[in-house]
């Protein structure tokens, strides 16, 4: 009787601590790995949105770059958006439909857009901002958002210039 | 056996459940803040990038437009900082410009320096639990190299007020007094205090212009403003009329307007007195004294005799003619070098006359006590009544208060206030004190002849008991036969006798057949017959005040009245008899007299003199801390022109004067009889021992081996000069303020300049107004206007004690301000930008 009782109790610890075990690596294996995915993904969207909007606000390389020898893809210079380095930026984006090669050159797979506080004219017009094409101020909607503010002069006055980066 | 068998692996579930619930609510509240700080640095770059001419801005335009902005190609960020030295406003609202276009939704300010200009929040600044921050140090304004028009301020204080004391002498008598008071200019204030002996009315140029009461005691000064309507510029004849006036010691104390505040003293003028000739004073020779000339003008049939030092130098009559002493006479009698750098006494009166007494009179006192029944120790008011009968022994303090009664011993209160009233009197060498107590009768074995023995004097004070009736006439005349058998009338004699109930038994020598009517009559007698004045004290409750009072009003005394403080009245009227005894300054006539002593009669003297050095002159009064002697400080970077010690010495002569341990004045050194040489009321001290502070020491006397202290009321009046001109470095203006100013008694608000029609405010004072870039509590250095900066620094010095309180009265006339105007230097400054951002 002795015996039989000890089997009893011993299957049961060995049951219970089988599932114990279970959630422990359940627990382990979210907090290690689902937060950091998250982490990461923010981090990826920061950092190319950081080198999107960087670039945006450097002169760009060369100095005067054009849609053929552009390297690095900027749009201020001194400070202040240079209107002309604006308008070669749209032509490429919506013109010549290379949005995908200005993400290359923004070293980024994320989408993005880019837009100032008022709105900016581009050869008589105005226009709401720069980027995915489809893609306004309002109406960009993503999982995985983010927005750069930076402060910029366009046409002799202060603005903010605001970037968002997203994932597809 | 199932059950317990399924144990451990619910158990199991159940953490598995926590564990997955966990996971499930703790995950989506984890969140990864993500902060990012650029803006702040796109802010300063772009601001430092863009010139204030390109700026597309409506109230830059507007600024440009009105002139505020003149350099178009100054950066933003420094066209803020110009403005933020120049005009905070105008930098804040240009700031807000800058901002505008920030969402509302961000956290972003401009901070120049600790100011900050412009904010766009949504969240205060002070909860930030994150902040970024850019910072850029702008050094001067212009980066161009253009500089801005700086100014540079001199503020200094000129025409001030003047205040001119005239000393009266350390006695001044008898009579109708006056002086001539001379100025150009606009008398502000006219002050006078005096000791003074009735009360008397003031007169300037011959219109009343006020009635005032005499002091309390020869001590005490009264102080009293007096009206300046009456003054002219020019001269001016001040009388103090009243009843047989004297003054121990005073002043007049004037202030107006002046274009020479402070002159060395080149003359002495006499007071005017009209009644008595009685002059006890002294004067000054501020330098090495070259020559002496005396001018007397004044009208006595009797001799009268000037005495310098312990010389005397005039004795003589005169009809109303000035009498001239010239300096070969002079020179011939007095030594120029002792008198040179000090104060010297001076006496003007009349000697050897039959009519005039001042000698010196000892004291003989009878202290007459009352040792009746009603003085012995007791017990009163008990509850129950019974009680002492049979729970305390209500003959002691203790037992007195366990039944709830009041526990009076008279007889004790009276032994104690004699031996006070011993020591007091003795205390001077000739006086001397006689006891004698009574009750039913005056008996011999409560006498003490008088004597001059304090111990045989305290040991019969302590063989007195209570017992009897009361009959005060017996004490009076046993005491008035002491007096007649061991003093004489040379001496002053009095009687002081204390009763404590109704006397109650008659006097077969007074006769009047009522107790109280003989002891009135005996104190009659006592003054009428034998010029023994009588001073009487009502002690407790149930004294007969009546008795006492017509006692001491019939026999030339007072009557003093307590309940329980009997020591203090012994104490009081000891001071009194020693105080009338003491009538040296004062003379006696018999008979008709009249004198007078115009008050332009003056001492002329030459003295090599020394060109004060510029600056605002002041002058302080600083009173005793005790009667024997007092400190005063310095203010820094002041020059002391004169110190004078005013001694209320009383009946007495200021003896001996010490500052910083250094005799400056020793009366002794003169003369030791005391009576022969005046008495100033005003010493000066010798600039070479004053220090920056000051302990100062002074003693009177009757000779130099019978001192005393001086006066509670004593003080030191100096006069300094301080440099008073303020500069600034440059600044960006030099505008004024409206500044509201706290001096020690008041305020005043004045605009600085005078013509200054800005709106900006400025506090000089201790309480704290807000909201001010200049005041106190800011150090003004919130300011950037050179003439706001450099008042400021300005009343900063006139503050001597750093109080935040002015030391020196001024008018708004009073502040004369220039300032100079630096075109085309580079206005400098150096500040620190920060840009912030904040989560």
């Amino acid at each position: 009787m002795a015996k039989k009782r000890a089997q009893i109790w011993g299957i049961d610890l060995l049951a219970g601590m089988a599932l114990f075990l279970v959630g422990i690596v359940i627990l382990f294996t979210y907090s290690l790995n689902q937060p950091d995915e998250a982490r990461e993904n923010f981090d990826f969207l920061f950092y190319d949105g950081g080198i999107i909007a960087n670039n945006l606000m450097s002169s760009g390389y060369p100095a005067n770059w054009n849609s053929d020898d552009v390297i690095t893809l900027g749009i201020s210079d001194d400070n202040k958006i240079n209107e002309s380095k604006l308008g070669k930026l749209y032509d490429m984006v919506y013109m010549d439909n290379n949005y995908s090669l200005t993400k290359n050159l923004f070293h980024t797979q994320y989408d993005y857009y880019f837009f100032l506080d008022q709105n900016m004219t581009i050869n008589s017009a105005e226009i709401d901002g720069i980027g995915k094409p489809g893609t306004t101020r309002d109406s960009v909607d993503s999982k995985n958002l983010i927005k750069i503010t930076r402060f910029t002069i366009y046409k002799n006055k202060t603005t903010p210039l605001y970037v968002y980066i997203w994932e597809s | 056996m199932r059950k317990r068998g399924q144990f451990f692996v619910v158990d199991a579930l159940l953490a598995l459940i926590i564990i997955i619930m966990t996971i499930i609510i703790v995950a989506p509240i984890i969140t990864h803040p993500r902060l990012e700080s650029s803006a702040s640095a796109d802010i300063l770059q772009s601001l430092g990038s863009l010139k204030i001419g390109e700026m597309d801005n409506f109230y830059v335009a507007e600024l440009i437009s009105e002139g505020y902005i003149t350099d178009l190609n100054k950066s933003v960020i420094d066209q803020i900082g110009e403005f933020y030295v120049t005009n905070i406003t105008i930098a804040k609202e240009l700031s807000e410009e800058v901002l505008s276009p920030v969402s509302p939704n961000e956290n972003i300010g401009i901070w120049y320096g600790s100011e900050l200009l412009a904010s766009k929040n949504i969240t205060p600044f002070e909860s930030a639990e994150n902040v970024f921050t850019e910072r850029q140090v702008i050094s001067g304004i212009g980066g161009g190299g253009e500089g801005v028009t700086g100014f540079s301020a001199r503020v200094f204080l000129s025409s001030n007020l003047r205040t001119d004391y005239f000393y009266f002498g350390g006695y001044v008598g008898e009579g109708n007094l006056s002086t001539i008071i001379n100025y150009e200019g606009d008398m502000s204030s006219a002050e006078i205090e005096l000791v003074i002996n009735n009360n008397f009315d003031i007169y300037v140029n011959g219109v009343n212009s006020g009635s005032f009461s005499g002091s309390i005691d020869d001590f005490t000064p009264v102080t009293y403003n007096f009206s300046t309507a009456n003054f002219v510029s020019g001269e001016n004849i001040i009388e103090i009329k009243g009843e047989a006036l004297h003054v121990a010691g005073g002043f007049i104390k004037t202030i107006y307007n002046s274009d020479i505040t402070y002159e060395q003293p080149k003359r002495y003028y006499f007071p005017g007195i009209e009644g008595i000739i009685n002059l006890y004073d002294g004067f000054y020779i501020p330098g090495n004294l070259t020559g002496l000339s005396i001018s007397l003008h004044f009208n006595n049939s009797a001799s009268t005799f000037l005495t310098l030092g312990n010389t005397q130098v005039f004795n003589d009559s005169s009809n109303g003619s000035v009498v001239t002493i010239t300096n070969s006479t002079l020179a011939s009698l007095l030594n120029y070098e002792e008198m040179s750098g000090t104060t010297t006494p001076l006496r003007f009166g009349m000697g050897d006359m039959d009519y005039v007494s001042n000698n010196t009179k000892d004291i003989d006192v009878f202290s007459v006590t009352d040792i009746s029944g009603s003085m012995a120790a007791g017990c009163s008011g008990t509850s129950p009544w019974y009680c002492c009968w049979f729970s305390a022994d209500c003959s002691t303090q203790e037992g007195c208060d366990y039944c709830g009664g009041t526990y009076e011993n008279k007889i004790q209160d009276a032994k104690d206030a004699n031996n006070l009233f011993i020591d007091m009197i003795l205390n001077t060498t000739n006086n001397k004190v006689g006891l004698d107590a009574y009750s039913t009768s005056a008996l011999d074995s409560n006498y003490h002849p008088l004597s001059n023995d304090s111990t045989s004097l305290n040991s019969e004070v302590e063989s007195w008991d209570a017992d009897g009736y009361t009959c005060i006439c017996c004490g009076v005349n046993k005491a008035v036969d002491g007096i007649l058998a061991d003093s004489n009338p040379e001496k002053f004699q009095s009687i002081v006798i204390m009763s404590d109930g109704d006397a109650n038994i008659e006097c077969s020598q007074q006769g009047t057949g009522n107790a109280n009517q003989d002891a009135i009559q005996s104190a009659c007698d006592a003054y009428e017959d034998h010029g023994i004045k009588v001073y009487t004290i009502g002690f407790g409750a149930d004294a007969n005040v009546q008795t006492l009072t017509e006692m001491a009003s019939c026999g030339g005394g007072s009557f003093y009245s307590t309940v329980d403080d009997l020591e203090y009245i012994y104490e009081k009227i000891a001071a009194e008899l020693i105080e009338t005894a003491y009538y040296e300054q004062t003379i006696e006539i018999t008979g008709e007299f009249f004198s007078r002593l115009y008050p332009d009669s003056y001492i002329e003297f030459n003295y090599t003199e020394e060109t004060p050095p510029v600056g605002l002159v002041t002058t302080l009064e600083k009173k005793f801390s005790s009667s024997d002697g007092g400190t005063f400080d310095i203010p820094q970077n002041s020059t002391v022109l004169e110190a004078n010690v005013i001694s209320y010495s009383g009946p007495r002569w200021t003896s001996i004067i010490n500052i910083n341990d250094n005799n400056v004045y020793n009366l002794s050194s003169y003369e030791t009889d005391f009576l022969r040489l005046g008495d100033p009321y005003s010493v000066n001290i010798p600039l070479s021992f004053i220090n920056d502070s000051n302990v100062l020491e002074l003693e009177t006397g009757l000779s130099p081996d019978n001192t005393s202290t001086g006066s509670i009321s004593d003080k030191i009046i100096y006069t300094i000069s301080k440099d008073l001109a303020s500069y600034t470095s440059v600044s960006a203006t030099a505008d004024g303020c409206n500044w509201t100013i706290q001096f020690n008694d008041y305020s005043m608000s004045m605009s600085i300049p005078s013509d200054y029609s800005g709106s900006e405010t400025c506090n000089y004072g201790n309480s704290s107004t807000g909201g001010i870039y200049c005041d106190i509590y800011s150090d003004c250095e919130g300011s950037t206007d050179a003439m706001q900066i450099a008042t400021y620094n300005l009343l900063k010095l006139l503050d001597f004690d750093s109080n935040g309180k002015l030391d020196v009265d001024l008018s708004s006339g009073d502040v004369n301000v220039s300032s100079s105007n630096l075109e085309g230097v580079p206005f400098l400054f150096s500040t620190e930008v920060q840009i912030r951002k904040w989560y």
